[in-house]
Order: structure tokens, then sequence, then C-alpha cells
């Protein structure tokens, strides 16, 4: 499918690199890696630097101890002389507005770059703990793992999900995960510590260093030898910080955006999903606002394999690149409609896939994407955009 | 392309400090004012994007996500901006596009910054630099600038009075300003006597380090038409950007000379192109630029192409660029160089725009101001944004 294939208004991912996921990486410093990353996803669309009118990053300013630190990849991601914006909250917004950009006509051919070092962090727990408001939460101590604890505390509350639901599910990454992109976790203590009730180290999103690239462009840029994944649709939304103000059992802002990007349906037309778990039970609930189960029966997704194929990389349970792991979900589902997934592909090949995000406490904010291997026009329907307004 | 256009500002006075509000208080300062002056509410925008730049400055990580529910964005699609400086301006545009990609009709840009009340903002800033190398100089913004100065001065005969005539043109025009931070008259002789901060700056050519809120509501030419209030449409806009590396600006094997602002040039002519201005100096009624210490003002005046390189300083001595001038105004709210919330500095510019363009800038008005250009900047001089507002959607006659 090329762009003579295309309508006006089609969007299609057609480059894609990940650096190696690893828990530390020292032999390259963060520039090299962004460099990497940036130099692979224009070699897999086959063009250059020079073709590309505007660039998006995304990164935070706490882990690593840089302040604008989108600052430090500007030559390594081709920056000078060219149109850059930094998407701050999390890097499927970089994904997003790289498809607005092309939308509102404003550019033909963007570059998405994003990455997460932690382990230049001296301490990122504390990092963050500083990413909790400092007059209530931040004195109680609260973190992403902590919030991650009080979300599946309520799921399983709410479902009444068995004790050793949790083990299930682990189990269910855990082989998915062995075959690529997984890193080794390495606990300071037991994988069986606990963290935040009821979840233990090993139920957790295992962090690791990646810098991950994606060449994005209009329907009617895509060239001969490029492969597509022609994107059905996009939608981000936000919950409310406050905690006590939500239902922590369930995704709220993860439907809507499924809804924006895809319809009522969501996802469950999908053959394949590749979803950002900030916890094995969160997985379950992130299946559930997918609308791939009923609320509360999420497990039956992830360890019974019913309905589309989840995480067949692993997801973010074996690697979580911080700031990077949501766009990492999304292009991980670009890939398997582009036969790209290496060991991870799934076959046969699907036509339909998503990936779906998540970002702050408790999964406060997310983003979904729909990927087809056809364009608009040959599936029938009108050019992907969302439903927002 | 989709015509878009700004309907509503709203700006807090800029202080030093405010005690009495949380930062989502503050935040909500700002979006109501700018909902208001739209004639909106909370409930008729579809999106938001949030300009927040050194996450440091107000002690939160990712302080956007806490903010939330002061801009109303429960529910809706939101996303944060973060170009250094140029971030406020940035976010102006990313809801332009929102706008512009037919997915929205009304996105609010919503924010604010409390940059003095982190314990040294010159301490945050210098860590935007590299761990290893030049962070450890050691460089901040005013060290980085400092620079660019003496490089103007040796290039093009500047003179230290030459900055403070800046300086005393933007008190003036900010003491016209109730919302501007510093707002007392000054002398240039006053300029000059003022405490030395990294030569040739003294305190005099500095930015306050400002607290406040600013937002502004851009909607679709339907919403514009429908909610009947005066509109400045969006006509261009353009980004650029620089090396991070300051090493790269100074010396023999320097990529581009730190006296000019040719990144913001690129920018500021890619909105033109957009816009089709082709001679800014007539086509351009008032322009509200990014300019923290008075000698930047002097490059980005010359960037924008209001006149040659090195001839600024000499026009404003002929009291070029001022109030009562008869070519572009440049920052008659007094400028970043009065005003600087950093994370929402950019929206100030663009604000401060809406405002003369539609004339409602009361005694800072530039008279029949119909064109305006809003620029922003960020990093170490690394990200430029520019942006043209009208009060029409003909074509922008000389």
């Amino acid at each position: 499918m090329t762009g003579s294939d295309a309508a006006d208004g089609d969007v299609a991912l057609v480059g894609v690199y990940s650096t190696p996921l690893r828990r530390n990486v020292t032999e390259e410093s963060l520039e090299e890696m962004i460099f990497q990353a940036t130099s692979g996803a224009l070699a897999d669309a086959g063009i250059s630097i020079d073709e590309i009118d505007a660039i998006m990053l995304s990164t935070t300013d706490q882990v690593e101890g840089r302040v604008i630190e989108s600052m430090v990849a500007s030559g390594a991601v081709g920056g000078p002389g060219r149109d850059v914006t930094t998407l701050a909250s999390a890097g499927e917004h970089a994904f997003v507005y790289g498809f607005v950009r092309i939308k509102a006509g404003q550019a033909k051919r963007v570059l998405i770059v994003v990455w997460s070092k932690e382990s230049e962090s001296v301490n990122p727990a504390h990092a963050d703990l500083l990413g909790s408001e400092p007059f209530l939460l931040r004195p109680l101590g609260m973190t992403s793992r902590v919030a991650a604890g009080l979300q599946a505390g309520a799921y399983l509350s709410r479902h009444g999900a068995p004790a050793g639901l949790i083990d299930e599910v682990r189990r269910a990454r855990t082989r998915q995960g062995s075959r690529e992109h997984s890193v080794t976790a390495s606990w300071s203590g037991s994988p069986d510590d606990p963290v935040a009730w009821p979840l233990r180290e090993a139920d957790l999103p295992v962090g690791c260093d990646a810098a991950v690239a994606a060449v994005m462009v209009a329907g009617d840029a895509v060239t001969d030898g490029q492969v597509p994944a022609w994107i059905v649709g996009v939608g981000w939304y936000t919950d409310g910080y406050e905690l006590a103000d939500r239902d922590l059992s369930r995704f709220d802002a993860l439907a809507s955006a499924a809804r924006a990007a895809l319809g009522a349906e969501r996802a469950r037309g999908a053959d394949v999903v590749e979803v950002q778990e900030i916890s094995a039970v969160a997985g379950l609930a992130a299946c559930e606002a997918l609308g791939l189960a009923a609320a509360g029966m999420g497990a039956d997704v992830v360890t019974r394999r019913e309905g589309p194929f989840v995480n067949p990389s692993g997801g973010s349970l074996t690697a979580s690149p911080g700031n990077a792991a949501g766009f990492l979900r999304i292009v991980a589902a670009a890939q398997q409609i582009r036969g790209l997934a290496g060991a991870n592909q799934v076959s046969p090949p699907p036509q339909l896939t998503v990936g779906a995000a998540m970002n702050g406490l408790a999964g406060q904010s997310a983003a979904v994407v729909g990927f087809s291997n056809t364009p608009s026009a040959l599936r029938g329907v009108p050019a992907g955009g969302g439903d927002h307004a | 392309m989709r015509n878009v256009a700004i309907v509503g500002v709203g700006q807090t006075n800029f202080v030093k400090t405010r005690t009495d509000v949380t930062y989502p208080e503050l935040v909500h300062e700002g979006a109501v004012l700018a909902l208001d002056d739209a004639g909106l509410t909370m409930d008729d925008i579809d999106a938001v994007v949030f300009p927040l730049a050194p996450d440091a400055l107000i002690g939160v990580g990712n302080g956007e996500r806490w903010c939330v529910e002061a801009v109303g964005a429960t529910g809706k699609p939101f996303m944060r901006v973060n170009t250094g400086g140029a971030t406020g301006l940035t976010a102006v545009q990313v809801a332009f596009m929102h706008v512009a990609s037919g997915m929205f009709e009304a996105v609010l840009v919503a924010g604010a910054d409390r940059v003095s009340e982190s314990n040294s903002a010159q301490s945050v800033l210098n860590k935007m630099w590299d761990v290893a190398y030049e962070r450890l100089y050691p460089l901040n913004t005013i060290t980085m600038l400092g620079l660019s100065a003496q490089r103007y001065m040796v290039k093009y005969g500047a003179t230290e009075r030459d900055f403070a005539r800046v300086t005393v043109k933007n008190r003036l025009h900010a003491s016209r300003n109730p919302k501007a931070h510093l707002r007392t008259l000054i002398t240039e002789d006053e300029v000059l006597a003022t405490r030395m901060i990294s030569w040739p700056l003294k305190l005099g050519d500095l930015c306050p380090s400002s607290t406040g809120a600013a937002a502004v509501v851009v909607v679709s030419e339907e919403v514009a038409r429908r909610c009947g209030r005066p509109a400045a449409w969006i006509r261009g806009v353009g980004q650029n950007t620089e090396t991070f590396w300051m090493g790269d600006r100074v010396g023999p094997a320097a990529v581009g000379d730190h006296a000019d602002a040719d990144g913001l040039r690129t920018a500021i002519a890619r909105s033109y192109r957009q816009a089709g201005i082709d001679n800014p100096r007539s086509q351009i009624d008032v322009a509200e630029i990014y300019a923290p210490f008075s000698a930047v003002e002097l490059h980005a005046i010359e960037a924008a192409n209001f006149c040659a390189k090195g001839e600024s300083f000499k026009q404003m001595a002929e009291g070029e660029y001022a109030l009562g001038s008869s070519g572009p105004v440049v920052n008659p709210s007094g400028g970043t160089l009065c005003t600087n919330p950093i994370a929402v500095t950019g929206v100030v510019r663009a604000a401060e725009i809406v405002l003369q363009v539609t004339g409602r800038a009361d005694e800072h008005q530039v008279p029949q101001a119909d064109v305006g250009l809003a620029t922003a900047i960020g990093g170490d001089h690394q990200f430029y944004a520019a942006m043209i507002l009208a009060n029409h959607l003909e074509e922008i006659a000389s």
C-alpha cells in the first residue's frame, strides 16, 4: 500500500526503531542512544532527516537530573534548523501531537523521539515522589508504585478476585516477555517483597533504559518500499489528579481514549492489543477499559487468551522504559501490523492492532492508537481522526 | 488551512510572590479570566494544552497533572508542552494545531509559574547544560546572554548605554500596563548604576522572577463567529531550533554568531511566509518579542527584519520601537524584561498581541494595530517560536 491508495487525511507510521531495552546502559551516552534511535527510524522509513518537517520529543525533567532535558537531544535528533516541540507529560503525547500536526496540514513527515535513561538517576524513587503534590500526597509518601497498589487493591476489592490471580497474570506475562524485549529484573531483595498491598516487586514494571523513535507521514507521502501501519484513530484523555475523586478499580481515561480512537467498540475488533500495565492487576482493568472484557473479567483476556492477543511483546511488566513505556506499546502495535515485530510477531498477520498507554498516578491519563494494514479508503471508512469534539 | 482565532485572553497581575494561592489555584485564576474574556465556560472547551517549563521552578514533577481539575480538563484530551522559555508560545501553537486539524473546536491554553519561589531560578537553569562539560563553567541564562551581549558590542559597536535604553523604554511601557511586574520608571543612568551581574549585563538589564498566570482560548472560525467576541486570527506560525552546545556558538569553530539571533530569524521567517508577509517593517504594527534581558531585544528586533543587523540600537536611540513611534512598536506591554513568569511568558506575548490587534490594550494600546508578531525563546537560546496575529482574514497589506 502506498500513498496512491491513501485518502486525504490518512496518516501512517512508516519507520520505527528502539534501542535494546537494558537495565543499565553504561556503554552509551544518552545522546548516543537518542541518535541511534533516530537514525534507525529514519533508515526504517527510507528517508533522510532533510525530509522531516517537524520533530516531536518527549522526556521528563526529573529522572536524569537535567532541566528541560530535551535540550540535550537537539543534535542527536537532527534538531538544528528544524521545528522541534517537546511534549512533557508522557511519550505517547509526542505520538499524538505528530498525528495532530499532520492532520492540521502543518507537516507531511514528522519524526518522534522518546526516551528514558533512569539508570542515570541517583534515586529514581525520590524523583517519583517529587511528582506528588507537596501538601498531602508527598508527605504521605505517594509514588507511582504506591498509587499502583491502591489501584490494584481497589480492583481486587471491587471484584472479589481470588488471591492467586496476581500470580497467574505474572506467569502469563513472563512467558510472553521471555521471547524478546524484556530485561532481567534485579531486585535488591526478593521478587516477593511487598511494595504496596497487594503488589509485590514482581507485580510491578521492571524499569529500564531505552530510546525509541518513529517516523509518521501523511498518507499521500507514503512511498514505494515503505511498510506503513495506517492509523485508524487516536484518542487521549485525562482523568482528575485527586485519587479520592476517582474509582481506581477502573480506568476511565483509558476507556474514553479508546472510544475516541476506535468508536464504541473500542479495541474489541483488534487482533493484537499492546497495553501498558502499571501493575499486573492494572492490566486486567486496562483490558476492561479497552472493551475486551466486562468489569471484573479482565483476567480471562490475559490468562485464558480470550479475544485479541494482548501484549505479545511481554508488555511493560517485563521492560518499562519510564517516559517511553507507553510510546513503546504504541509502536509495538504498529510493528505487528507492519510484520516487523520479530520474535513477537503474531501469526496470521493481524489486520487491526491497538496500542494503549497510560501515565500519571494510577493511570490518570491515557492514549490509544489503532493501526490497520489498509488505508481508510480500502476499508471503506473515513480517514482516522478520533471523535473528540 | 482551517481558520483559527484567539477569542479570549487572561492574565493575572504579575508579582514576585503569591502566598495566598496554591499552584493549581493560580493556574485556575488565569484560566477563568481567559474563559470569561471569551464568553465561554470550561464545558465549551474540547481540549487543554498546558505550558510548563522547568518542573523544578515550582518544585513538583509533572506539575501539570496536579492542575487537571484547575483547568477543567478532567475527562478531556490534555497535554503539556515544555520548550523552556518558548513553552508558552509553543503551547499556543500546539493549540492552534489542535483546532486546525479539524479534531477540536475550542482549546484552552492555561498555565502559571512562580519563578521567584524556587530557591534560585538561576541555579535551576544551570542544570539545563550538560552534566560533564558546560554546566561546570558555570553557565546560567544571564552568563549565557552576557556572552551574547559582549559579542554584539564587539561586532556592532553598541554600548552599555544602548542596552540601558531598552530597559528605559520597556519600563515606560510597563508603567502603562497594570498587569506588568516591574512598573517603576527608570533612567539610563539609574540602569547603568545598578549592580553588575555578568558583564555587560547589570541588574537593571535583567527581567524579574515573576509569579502569575496566563491563558488564551483558541477556537475555530465557527466558534469565533458564534461567540461574537473580538477575534485575533492566527495567520502564521513558525518554530526553529539551534544547537544545544554553547561551545558551538563561540570561537573559530562556531556554527553561528552569538551576536545575532539567526535561529529566531528563521522561526520568524517561517511565520511570515505562512502569513504572506514580505515587508515586516511596514506590515507589522506591533511586536511582543521575548527578550528577558535588554541586549536580547536588540538582536531580536533585527531577527524580525525590522532593520538590518547592528542597526536596532541606533534606531532605538532615535525613538524607534517605542509607543508613539511610527514604525512597529516593540513590547508595548513592557515585555519579558518587566515580567517573566517563564512557563507562561510566551502565552503573555500572544495574549498581548491579541489585546493590541483587537484594540483592547488600553493605556499601552498601539494606534491602528492590525497585525502583530509574538515570539518566544527557550533553552539556551535553542528553541524559537513565532506567531502572526491579525484582526482580519484579508491579505496583509504593506
